[in-house]
Order: structure tokens, then sequence, then C-alpha cells
């Protein structure tokens, strides 16, 4: 009795832990709706980049698209990567944040795409329900807002999808109402930042040699 | 004119040592400084338990060695009896990162850059993701915990450094 006691204990254990490991899912994605992210607590993410950040040569050579868009919506966030981490308080759930935007394209610097897209950014509200709610974003990095105007730097990937991630991945424009109804190329010009981002682009410089996609929102 | 000319070597060289001495200050400034991030992963017993599916968990263990002989007994591999702390998966992604850590506990080693590098520099990024994982922000190019990656295995003094002021707070 006591034997076939212990045995069950020690079952249940090992079965406990191997069934948490069984459900460290890859690739699961669930989604949340636009969540007010101005009062949550930021958790800066950290890596390790593969080209030189402070260089825009070098940021411009290494992404497949740079363009001005108007945020036309977000469409909240979702998340990739899940995995099932033991915590204090039980299993807990971690994904890796992207928010999702609908964006107008107003002019193509790098690369052609079509006049509406999506985009994915790398960053959003946190998936960690258990621990304390925030919002994960890059050094450097902001999340956009609707409406505004920015420079995006954007990697088409493998399923033809495109994502915004690291510094200065959106750089915000300073465009005034009566400017917004009619930007064009020529108008973009007197910009500062469009006139660094274009010579950037007329100079580029590709660091890193790697595999690179089409999104399915070229022209 | 004899007592001038003294004057005026005592002046160069007393000009010279402040000059050396200011050289010295600035260097004991600049190459050695702390930096550390708002959150880590570190557990209340002042432990960072690893576990992971990733392919390059060799890496991540290499890693873990370079900053225990620091530090010896901080990094462990995750047993059934304790709760892991930071887990170890690959993506594969264009983004131009070779390695991402969160705040919630999970590191991505970027397969899509990863797969091409050499195990120095793959093992460069799991020590630098390590090294986030333990507090630590990032510092100068000369150091693992610069923000881009290198083929560097060593911790600078500026990773001891960080790696003190990041251990103080756990
Ligand atoms: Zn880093």
């Amino acid at each position: 009795m006591t034997i076939v006691v212990a045995a069950l204990i020690v079952g249940a254990a090992f079965g406990f832990n191997f069934f948490n490991k069984d459900t460290n899912v890859k690739n699961a994605v669930s989604e949340v709706e636009n969540v007010d992210t101005s009062k949550l607590p930021i958790f800066p993410i950290r890596g390790s980049f593969v080209y030189d950040v402070n260089n825009i040569n070098e940021a411009v050579g290494i992404v497949d698209y740079v363009f001005v868009g108007k945020v036309v919506r977000n469409d909240g966030t979702i998340y990739k990567g899940i995995i099932t981490m033991e915590s204090e308080n039980g299993p807990k759930e971690v994904g890796t944040p992207y928010t999702k935007y609908a964006i107008q394209v107003i002019d193509n610097i790098k690369g052609a795409l079509i006049d509406t897209i999506e985009v994915l950014k790398h960053g959003g509200v946190s998936q960690d329900n258990k621990g304390n709610k925030g919002v994960f974003i890059f050094e450097d990095d902001l999340l956009p807002e609707v409406d505004k105007f920015y420079i995006f730097l954007g990697y088409a990937q493998k399923d033809g999808s495109i994502i915004i991630s690291g510094p200065n991945s959106n750089v915000p424009l300073n465009v005034s109402d009566k400017q917004s109804n009619n930007l064009t190329k020529q108008s973009l010009s007197s910009l500062s930042v469009y006139q660094q981002y274009q010579e950037a682009f007329e100079n580029q410089i590709i660091s890193v040699q790697r595999e690179r996609f089409t999104s399915k929102y070229e022209k | 004119m004899v007592t001038t000319g003294i004057l005026k070597a005592k002046k160069i060289w007393l000009f010279a040592l402040a000059a050396v001495t200011l050289l010295f200050a600035f260097n004991t400034t600049s190459f050695s400084a702390a930096y550390v991030q708002s959150w880590h992963l570190v557990d209340s017993g002042k432990h960072l338990d690893y576990d992971g599916d990733s392919i390059y968990m060799s890496h991540i263990t290499t890693g873990a060695g370079i900053w225990n002989g620091y530090k010896s007994g901080v990094i462990r591999p995750d047993s059934i009896w304790v709760i892991e702390d930071v887990y170890v998966t690959d993506i594969e992604i264009a983004n131009g990162y070779t390695g991402v850590t969160y705040a919630s506990g999970k590191i991505e080693l970027n397969v899509y850059y990863l797969s091409d590098h050499s195990t120095t520099r793959r093992t460069n990024t799991a020590t630098h993701e390590l090294g986030h994982a333990l507090g630590l922000d990032h510092s100068t190019s000369t150091d693992i915990m610069g923000p881009i990656q290198t083929t560097i295995l060593t911790l600078s003094q500026n990773d001891k450094d960080s790696y003190d002021l990041a251990y103080s707070k756990y």
C-alpha cells in the first residue's frame, strides 16, 4: 500500500513535470484586442544586433523596405512562439508580442509596396497574465500611434508578412494637418528626416548577407 | 635667470604631472562603468535556473560557464527540484537580432542569422543574452554586453562591474 502510494506520488510529480515540458508549444498564436498602453509599465526588450545600429546606412541596407506611412488602425496584439513556463503561481504562458497595424503607404524610399498594407510591429502588450502586464519595447523604439506619420523600416518574412523591428524602425515625421491631406514626394522632400533616409538609401551599406524574402504587399 | 629657468622647468613638470594624472583619472572612469537594466530574471535564491529546447543549448551552457567563472554557481541548468527562471528557445525571423531576451523569462536565439555563424559568434550571442537575463544592460563595443554581436568570449571590466551592480540588486 505504502509502495503504491509512493509510486503514485512519484509518478504524479514526474508526470506533471513531463506534461509541462510537453506543452512548450511553439509558433502558437493567440490574439488580444487593442489595449490602452499609456498607463502600463514599460519592460525594455534587449537583444544582440547583427548590424551596426548606429549607422543609418547599415540600418537602411539590412531591411527590405523603407517607406513613409500613415497609421490607419491598431488591430491589437498577437503572440508568437508561446511556451509554457512553471512559475511560483503555477504554469504561465509566455509568448512574444507583435502589434498589428494597418498602414497607408504614402511613399516608397526602398522597395515598392502597395497603398494599403498590414505590418507586425515587434513589441506590444505582454502576454504574461500571472505577473505584471506591461509593454515590451526595444531600446530607441516606440509603438506607432494611429493617425500619425512615420518612416517605417521593414523586413519581408518567409510567410509574406512584414515585420517592423528594432531601434528607429518607425521614425516619427512631423507633418502638419494642412500638409497631411496632400503629401507628395515633393512635399516630403522638404522634411529633413525624409531627406536623411533618402540619402541613407542612396548610400546604403549591406553589411549582412542573408536570404531575402518577398512580401505579399509588393507592387 | 637661472631661478626663472628652474621655475619654468618646475612648472612644465607640474603641468605634465597634472596631465598624466588627469589622463589616468579619465581612463579609470571611461574604462570601468556599470550598466544595469530595470529588470532581471534571477530568483529570490540568487540563481538563474535555465531550461530550453534551443538547438544552441550547448552554447548556452558555455555562456553560463563564462559568467559562473566570475561568480560561481549563479547560473544553473533547470532540474525537477527548481522552477525555471529562463527558457531558451529558437526563432527564425528577419529582424536584425541574433538573440532577444524578454522580462517575461524567455530568450529567443535567431536561427535565421545564427545558422551561418561560427561557434564563437553563436556563443557570444548566447552569453550576451544570459547577461540580459542577469540584469545587465548594453555597454560598450569591447564588452560581451556591447549591443552588437562580436567574437568576444571573455568578460571585460565593464561586464564584471555591471554584473557586480546587478548582483547587489538581487
Ligand atoms: Zn543585448
